[in-house]
């Protein structure tokens, strides 16, 4: 765990926020690492970069900790491809984290927001 | 550390390198499928894909992490590095060994002969109150001065020895021995006792009177007798004469020698064995 730079750029996650966007994205069914990056950067617009120096580390931090399984399967190019899906403690956890987000983002908006 | 997760941990930190290397390379080729879907020339893609993806073996690094089971192991891996890039240098692993094995073979030499020499005493009652006595410069005195001292009632006791190599008959072997042969009061002078049996005392034996009796140092009897637990029952043939074993001394008797040598015999001096000690020039060193 680095110091990471003090102010976050558009696109850099915010620290901590990797896990649950991982999480989330494998609820939605098996994934392979490319696929997980993939997906967060079109439904993020773009806006949001996994970097893959810190995506296959979380994913075995992920797995290890039992939140996440991983099977070997077939891609969609037909090759070997390492797929991750949910584990039934990583969809509590993903219920935990969301709520968790939720009531900081709406916290940090109230701040924002005030006049 | 939980023993589900630890369990997970050894069952895929093995294999995990190959698996990522495996992920990396598919990601590696979708990112330039990519690339090269957006318009660039499969060289750029590729460069591109190589950039984007950034330094793989920081990659491998920060994923084997997770596999870290904290200081211990990154003690065992440095002392597993340290163990490898000794084999490299056999030689200097041989010398060093030699080396740092002599100096402390020296060192411990030293401390022994010092100890031994200078700061050992002997098994004694008070050895700080031993004294060796010298007349006319001679290092022997005649045995009759000195029972003659004895009789003087003077303020001390004194105690009389004389080494002397002497023959013991084993079974159809001779064998040199070295024997201390001292005056009966011998041990009560001087102090100690018996590890096994008893020592003997100027009571049961005096010069004229002839006790074929000896006391044995624990090392003759371990190697002589192979620790026979009952020596006490039996005779040694000494000089032609059989003797019966009284006392075997303690394993770390040290004899007014000193230099850790101990006699393997202790006689008293009888007429038997010398005939003229009354009268004769037989020399005697004395306490």
């Amino acid at each position: 765990m680095g110091r990471k730079k003090q102010s976050a750029g558009p696109g850099e996650l915010v620290q901590g926020t990797l896990d649950m966007l991982i999480l989330k994205t494998l609820s939605l069914g098996p994934m392979h690492g490319w696929g997980i990056s993939r997906r967060i950067q079109q439904v993020s617009d773009e806006v949001l970069r996994v970097e893959e120096g810190s995506l296959y580390p979380a994913l075995r931090r992920l797995e290890l900790n039992g939140l996440i399984r991983a099977e070997w399967g077939a891609s969609e190019n037909n090759r070997r491809a390492r797929f991750y899906c949910l584990s039934v403690t990583g969809r509590r956890q993903l219920v935990k984290e969301k709520t968790h987000w939720q009531g900081l983002s709406q916290a940090i908006a109230k701040v924002m927001e005030m006049t | 550390m939980n023993p589900v997760r630890l369990w997970r941990v050894f069952i895929r930190r093995r294999n995990d390198g190959a698996i990522l290397q495996e992920e990396l390379q598919a990601h590696l080729e979708s990112l330039t499928r990519e690339y090269s879907e957006s318009g660039c020339s499969p060289e750029e893609a590729d460069r591109a894909a190589r950039r984007r993806l950034g330094n793989l073996t920081k990659v491998h690094e920060d994923c084997r992490e997770n596999f870290m089971l904290g200081a211990i192991e990154t003690v065992f891996r440095d002392a597993r590095y340290a163990l490898r890039a000794l084999r490299k240098t056999p030689m200097l692993v041989v010398v060093a060994a030699l080396s740092l094995g002599l100096g402390i073979g020296v060192n411990l030499l030293v401390y022994s002969l010092f100890q031994a020499v200078f700061l050992g005493t002997p098994t004694a009652a008070e050895p700080e109150r031993l004294v060796r006595l010298r007349l006319d410069q001679n290092s022997h005195t005649a045995y009759p001065i000195l029972a003659a001292l004895q009789r003087s009632e003077a303020a001390v006791a004194i105690t009389g020895y004389r080494d002397m190599q002497m023959n013991w008959r084993d079974g159809d072997r001779r064998v040199d021995t070295f024997a201390q042969v001292v005056t009966p009061n011998f041990f009560d002078v001087v102090g100690g006792r018996a590890s096994r049996g008893r020592l003997f005392g100027p009571a049961e034996v005096s010069v004229p009177k002839s006790a074929r009796i000896v006391v044995i140092s624990y090392r003759f009897w371990q190697r002589r007798f192979a620790s026979a637990p009952d020596v006490l029952s039996r005779t040694v043939i000494i000089n032609g004469l059989s003797y019966s074993v009284i006392g075997v001394l303690p394993t770390d008797y040290r004899s007014i020698i000193g230099f850790n040598v101990v006699p393997d015999l202790y006689l008293p001096v009888t007429t038997e064995l010398f005939p003229n000690v009354l009268d004769n020039r037989d020399s005697w060193i004395w306490r």
